[in-house]
């Protein structure tokens, strides 16, 4: 029977932008297959059409029936993994024989924060200050919060 | 902690029953039976024209060749033509000049055969070996193959239909959705370019007919010979079909030129049939009743005429093919440019303006030190033209139908279903107009000028804002500045696509009642740390805006929607 797997060290699933990945696959097929695929991407779900985005591809080229692979990716700076009232962003490696359709999934979060960002309440974070008037500059804003 | 998350794939529906899928094979049959006998019709056409290139040239005599008049108003003149030839030794007369032709709708299509084959004259024909009395003057084109292809998209759509209604879906297996996008991602754009390549090439197909051949003739018709002629029969023809009934002028003219008698109808070098009848039957009846009618001669060719030449308003249909070639090329051209679904970078907000290490933002300009000043996301005047399109085109639609509606109450014969039916439809349609006033007297209120000290702020980082309202702020109740997030998710239902959004993060910088305050400010922002960075996919965007609202009593208030780039937290 076909199997396909993907293997984080320590089950490791939320992981901080630009952070690198690393990782195991491994498989046992019936088959011979062409090649495997591993791909890194991110997608939507939810109320609008998926959009997906395919940010890195590794293919094992003739991998034989039955073998493990390591793979290192390095995360980019965004998007982020988040879930609001009408979407979703979902991170995800994927690993897929060709031909054939067999197919595995591992989801990740992508995240600066312990979790995917969560916006289906209004959020209140961030300040502001001000002035209405622009007879004189605004001291220096940096660093500064109310 | 609750985590809120949408699983399901996007317009995902439930699996048809039995009843549904039946329904389903019947609408998609009606298709591939619709297509499967016009894919015969065709075949058996093509096959016929392929047999003709086996037929035998064999040489033959013109014994008759001349122009009927038919009592048909499609094609009025045929061209008859006798013909006799010698094959295996015996002597046959044929008659037919192409399997299927029945005449000419011009009859200077016609008055060009009979000129082609003269009496008398030796021409080659096709005979049948073994039909011999089979025989043809012109073979069929094989042109009619490239039809082949038009029906094959019915039955492919219908047999494509069944099969996946009917097909059995492999139980408890994880789809792919990365791997088809790597796959097929090219093929996609391809398919995309091959689209709208159809729309150019149909662009190109009515350019010379419709747009190079009347130009050039009317250029060349200045050089024209005046020339009397004599209006043998005038009418207006009537063409019927599916979009309603079109009319065409029809004149058969003849003139003398260098001694020698000529026919011609034609009236112009559009030719073709349009809406409206009373316009054509008044050329008609002055052409009918003048005393001595002009036409004009190629001195080249004396058997080419025409009544009107010069340039006329007629002429503007030439540019008729322009669209079809824009939105072909500019698709093509789209479509190949556009990166798609690959790279790391396809999320980053787009938008007019200038190109910042962030991507391209709804920057106006780039001031010293940074500073940027935003270009609104839709400017009152470009309010004020969507609200002139949005109405002239509900109203262009419905005026359609309504006038139908006045003509029956000034017939005293009113029509009451339609007039309630209509009754919301014009409702809508007198809305649209007060939004143009609306939009109108919207582009007097004072505008505001945003300035940002960044291009794009990190989430977790400050950043300075500034506003100028210019124009009489006095008139201002309340003004208020606002940092917003948004989500905009767009999916289709049937044939509609809509757009739902939903605000996640709202924060009030500025409200002020002063118009001293209101008529400039600056402000300082803090983005929070913990929630999304603007985020543009094709379907699914997260959005920042910096809204501003002026509060005007009895008139419409000032609202003006700025773009912003919330870039993740720097590292």
């Amino acid at each position: 029977m076909d199997k396909l797997s993907i293997h984080l060290p320590n089950d490791e699933t939320v992981f901080s932008p630009g952070q690198g990945l690393q990782g195991a696959v491994q498989w046992r097929l019936d088959t011979d297959p062409e090649y495997l695929e591993l791909n890194l991407f991110w997608y939507t779900s939810g109320k609008g059409t998926r959009d997906i985005g395919v940010v890195e591809t590794v293919r094992f080229e003739n991998p034989g029936t039955l073998g493990s692979k390591d793979f290192a990716f390095t995360l980019p700076q965004g998007p982020y993994s988040f879930s609001g009232r009408l979407i979703s962003l979902i991170w995800s490696l994927e690993l897929t024989c060709s031909p054939g359709s067999q197919t595995v999934r591992r989801e990740i979060v992508v995240s600066p924060t312990s979790g995917e960002i969560v916006l289906d309440s209004m959020s209140t974070g961030g300040s502001s200050w001000g002035a209405g008037s622009t007879d004189g500059p605004l001291p220096s804003i940096l660093g500064r919060r109310q | 902690m609750v985590r809120f998350r949408h699983r399901g794939s996007s317009g995902g529906a439930k699996p048809a029953g039995f009843v549904g899928k039946l329904g389903a094979s019947l609408f998609f049959f009606v298709f591939f039976a619709m297509g499967s006998f016009f894919e015969v019709l065709i075949v058996r056409e093509f096959a016929r024209a392929v047999g003709q290139r086996f037929w035998t040239r064999t040489p033959c005599r013109i014994v008759h060749s001349e122009i009927e008049d038919r009592n048909d108003d499609e094609n009025p003149h045929a061209f008859v033509v006798r013909y006799d030839y010698v094959y295996g030794g015996r002597t046959y007369e044929g008659s037919v000049y192409q399997r299927n032709y029945s005449g000419s709708e011009n009859y200077s299509k016609a008055q060009g055969l009979a000129q082609q084959y003269p009496l008398g004259q030796e021409v080659s024909c096709f005979v049948n070996s073994k039909r011999p009395n089979d025989v043809a003057l012109k073979r069929d084109s094989l042109l009619i193959g490239l039809v082949f292809f038009f029906p094959l998209i019915f039955v492919v759509i219908g047999a494509g239909g069944i099969y996946f209604i009917w097909r059995r879906e492999p139980v408890a297996k994880v789809k792919p959705i990365a791997a088809p996008m790597v796959r097929h991602g090219r093929k996609g754009k391809y398919v995309m370019a091959g689209f709208f390549s159809i729309f150019g090439i149909a662009g190109l197909a009515m350019l010379y007919p419709l747009g190079i051949r009347p130009i050039a003739k009317t250029l060349d018709a200045r050089s024209w010979i005046e020339t009397p002629c004599k209006v043998l029969r005038g009418q207006v023809r009537s063409h019927s079909s599916d979009d309603g009934t079109t009319y065409s002028v029809y004149l058969l003219y003849e003139y003398a030129f260098e001694g020698r008698l000529y026919k011609s109808d034609r009236y112009d070098f559009m030719g073709g049939s349009s809406s409206g009848h009373s316009g054509k039957a008044q050329v008609v009846k002055q052409y009918k009743t003048a005393t001595a009618p002009i036409c004009y001669v190629n001195p080249k060719n004396p058997s080419e005429a025409v009544l009107k030449r010069g340039f006329h308003v007629a002429l503007l249909f030439a540019l008729f093919p322009l669209p079809f070639i824009l939105v072909g090329l500019g698709g093509i051209y789209f479509t190949l440019r556009r990166k798609k679904g690959t790279g790391s970078e396809t999320w980053r907000p787009r938008g007019r303006g200038r190109c910042t290490q962030s991507g391209t933002l709804s920057v106006l300009r780039q001031e010293a030190g940074g500073r940027v000043v935003l270009r609104p996301r839709h400017s009152p005047a470009v309010k004020f033209l969507g609200a002139i399109l949005i109405a002239a085109f509900w109203n262009g639609i419905v005026s359609v139908f309504l006038a139908e509606v006045i003509a029956g109450f000034r017939q005293g014969d009113p029509r009451w279903g339609m007039t309630l039916f209509m009754t919301p439809f014009v409702l809508i349609g007198v809305g649209l107009l007060g939004l143009i006033v609306y939009q109108f007297l919207a582009m007097f209120n004072p505008r505001p000028t945003l300035e940002l000290s960044s291009a794009s702020i990190p989430l977790g980082d400050a950043a300075e804002l500034s506003w100028r309202l210019s124009g009489r702020v006095s008139r201002i109740g309340q003004f208020v500045v606002t940092l917003r997030g948004t989500e905009e998710a767009t999916y289709r239902r049937g044939t509609d696509t809509r757009t739902d959004r939903s605000t996640f993060y709202e924060m009030e910088l500025y409200k002020t009642s002063s118009p001293a305050e209101m008529a400039s400010g600056q402000v300082g922002i803090v983005l929070p740390h913990e929630t999304m960075h603007s985020f543009e996919a094709d379907h699914n965007k997260i959005i920042w805006n910096l809204d501003v609202h002026g509060d005007i009593s009895h008139w419409p208030d000032v609202k003006e929607s700025f773009k912003i780039s919330v870039l993740p937290a720097a590292g």
